[in-house]
């Protein structure tokens, strides 16, 4: 697998976007991009074409999971891993991530010094 | 008795007979020397005839047997005063004293009613049976010496120590030259009659509460009532419950669970047991306590009461808060991050006053963190949403495994965890991971409380139908006013310093939740400045047997 460079991230929550950023740039060297909604992020997936998709669950509008399946519609970007990110701990709605594909589920609130290996971590597993 | 009225008559009539013959014979014989004789011949003449009158009357009283009669008047008044004697003897505590006051003789029924054989009493003072004896025998003796009687009522103590109440009437008796000489005392036991007059009150008040009451005998466990509703769930009669034993209507294992849930009521350790069943007609709670009649007599109680809207309740609540909880993960990030961000330098340097402030910041949300995520456990473990995957684990290991993986937090605290050898593996029914948060919780706790150097012994009892897994500190011990609400939710002991930062205040709600959930208990013993031994027990494995065919509660 190639290294990981570009990131496509999305969450509704402006600081969590900021933190993230921070996190990601900051203690990790990422190509971060991103989008504060669904439509927006799925506007410019196809531009971006990131490695990865980095995807909060309960987003207004469009949740994390409507995003990705949409985004497998794309065929150019149809087979882009994703990694979410979730406040709701509960073992089924992980379960039921991982068992559509999901990369990784990350529970928040996560540790932006070791969110960076998190990622890297399940992206060295594909 | 026509017999002997016949015989009576024909006496008397042979009498008459007899005299006027007698009579008829002598004046005709005498009647021509009557007038010579005299005034003298008359006197010797009415003599002779009033003594054979007299004769033959003795004769004929005596063949009419007179002493018959009077022996049946005598023997019926003796009957009549044995008989009420014997009522007395029979119906009332009797008891004799000596001129000193001293107990010279008790009947059965004291011994009966008081529980002392008569030669425990015999020869002591009466006040040695009074309840308290503030003068009172001394005033009661006071009237009685007099001559006079005395009545009134008194409370008297058995010898097990229970109280009898009676009425009690004290009659002096003097000897023929008028002296003092002794009294009786006869005393009519009204514990009963107040007894049944309390019952009946309380079984009016009880009879019609939306709860079931039941009440039984706490060693036969035979039912003495149940009230309306108590009667509707078991569908009998009052009639047909009175031959009944509670667990009659228990399968054997509720029965066994049931004896030992109210093992500590019985024993004194506590006053009251609950219970929560999960019924079919929904949950309820079983409070069971240990009453104590006006009579001595013990009775266990058992009051069944449906908690489906209290549960209702407590679920909302736990659904907003579990909700609003939620929510606070996300902001909970943001702050958190950043304080992380901040705390580790990557962007930018601060000052040592700042990064002290930071870490503080940094440290709270831990804690708020900590307390949200507390919440969603007990949460889904209250709403039934966390399922138990319960299969045989051995406590020893686990026991041995928990002081591993908490080495290093006791480290942190300068105490130490010892786990007392045991032989035997200690097999339960148990899911594992539930099982080490609770041993995790207890643990923690011993450690932030003990002292520095001191170390905190893990053992598993026997306890013959159960495991006790026990975590024994040295710490200052639970103030008494904290532990009733020790295992409710948000529940810190105050006053108490423990030595790293202070926990969430519902570790010991979700530990209880979760024995719950195993059908186990959890309790503690402590004393102030020893220590605290907290411990949760479980039923053996080789008990349960096929857990998964144990019948649903049938009643209670």
């Amino acid at each position: 697998m190639a290294e990981l460079k570009t990131i496509l991230h999305v969450d509704d929550d402006e600081d969590i976007l900021e933190i993230t950023r921070m996190a990601l740039q900051l203690v990790d060297n990422f190509d971060l991009h991103q989008f504060g909604s669904g439509p927006e992020a799925l506007a410019a997936v196809c531009e971006v074409k990131p490695d990865l998709l980095l995807l909060d669950v309960m987003m207004p509008g469009m949740t994390g999971p409507e995003l990705w399946d949409k985004v497998r519609e794309i065929p150019d970007v149809s087979d882009i891993p994703a990694i979410f990110v979730t406040a709701k701990a509960e073992n089924e709605i992980t379960d039921d991530l991982r068992a559509r594909g999901a990369l990784e589920v990350v529970t928040k609130p996560f540790d932006p010094m070791t969110l960076g290996a998190q990622i890297r971590a399940a992206w060295n597993r594909l | 008795m026509p017999k002997l009225k016949a015989l009576s008559s024909l006496t008397l009539v042979l009498s008459d007979v007899t005299i006027a013959f007698v009579l008829t014979l002598f004046l005709s014989a005498l009647a021509p020397d009557i007038e010579a004789l005299g005034s003298l011949g008359f006197i010797v003449l009415f003599v002779v005839m009033s003594s054979f009158v007299a004769l033959v009357t003795v004769v004929s009283l005596s063949f009419a047997k007179p002493n018959a009669a009077a022996k049946r008047v005598i023997a019926a008044r003796d009957l009549a005063i044995y008989l009420r004697e014997q009522a007395l003897n029979e119906h009332t505590i009797v008891s004799v004293s000596h001129p000193d006051g001293t107990i010279a003789a008790v009947n059965q029924n004291f011994v009966e009613k008081l529980g002392y054989a008569p030669e425990e009493v015999i020869g002591k003072m009466p006040s040695m049976i009074y309840w308290n004896d503030d003068g009172e025998f001394e005033r009661v003796r006071d009237v009685v010496s007099r001559g006079q009687i005395w009545k009134g009522h008194q409370r008297l103590r058995a010898k097990d120590g229970h109280c009898v109440t009676v009425e009690t009437t004290i009659l002096p008796r003097f000897d023929d030259n008028g002296h003092f000489e002794n009294s009786i005392s006869i005393r009519t036991d009204l514990s009963g009659a107040m007894a049944d007059g309390a019952e009946e009150g309380r079984n009016a008040v009880v009879e019609g509460l939306p709860d079931e009451v039941y009440i039984y005998d706490p060693e036969t466990f035979r039912l003495r009532y149940a009230n309306a509703n108590g009667r509707r769930r078991l569908r009998r009669t009052l009639d047909e419950l009175r031959g009944m034993n509670l667990t009659d209507f228990f399968t054997v294992q509720e029965t066994t669970r049931f004896k030992r849930h109210i093992g500590p009521v019985l024993s004194g350790e506590t006053d009251i047991a609950r219970l929560e069943i999960e019924n079919a007609a929904g949950p309820v709670e079983v409070l069971t306590h240990l009453d104590r009649g006006p009579n001595g007599r013990r009775s266990l109680v058992s009051v069944v009461r449906s908690i489906e809207e209290r549960r209702a309740a407590e679920a909302i609540k736990l659904t907003s808060v579990a909700t609003v909880s939620h929510e606070l993960r996300t902001p909970l990030t943001s702050i958190k991050g950043a304080l992380r961000l901040m705390e580790s330098g990557v962007v930018g340097a601060l000052s040592p006053e700042a990064a002290r402030m930071v870490t503080v910041a940094r440290r709270n949300s831990d804690r708020l963190l900590a307390i949200v995520n507390d919440i969603l456990v007990l949460e889904k473990l209250s709403s039934g949403e966390m399922e138990m995957s319960r299969r045989p684990v051995d406590l020893r290991e686990l026991l041995s495994e928990a002081a591993e993986a908490n080495a290093a937090f006791a480290a942190q605290c300068e105490v130490r965890f010892v786990v007392e050898g045991m032989r035997e593996p200690a097999w339960v029914h148990g899911d594992p991971d539930r099982l080490m948060q609770v041993l995790a919780n207890l643990m923690s706790n011993a450690a932030k409380f003990s002292p520095a150097g001191s170390g905190i012994l893990l053992r598993i009892v026997d306890r013959g139908e159960t495991w006790r897994v026990c975590v024994e500190d040295r710490g200052p011990g639970i103030p008494e006013e904290a532990r009733q609400t020790l295992f409710d939710s948000f529940t810190q002991v105050s006053g108490v310093d423990a030595k790293s930062q202070q926990g969430t205040g519902l570790g010991l709600a979700i530990c209880k939740e979760i024995v719950a959930r195993h059908d186990g208990h959890i309790a503690f013993e402590t004393e102030v400045g020893k220590g605290s031994t907290f411990y949760f027990e479980l039923e053996k494995l080789d008990r349960i047997g096929s857990a998964s065919e144990r019948p649903a509660a049938s009643v209670a």
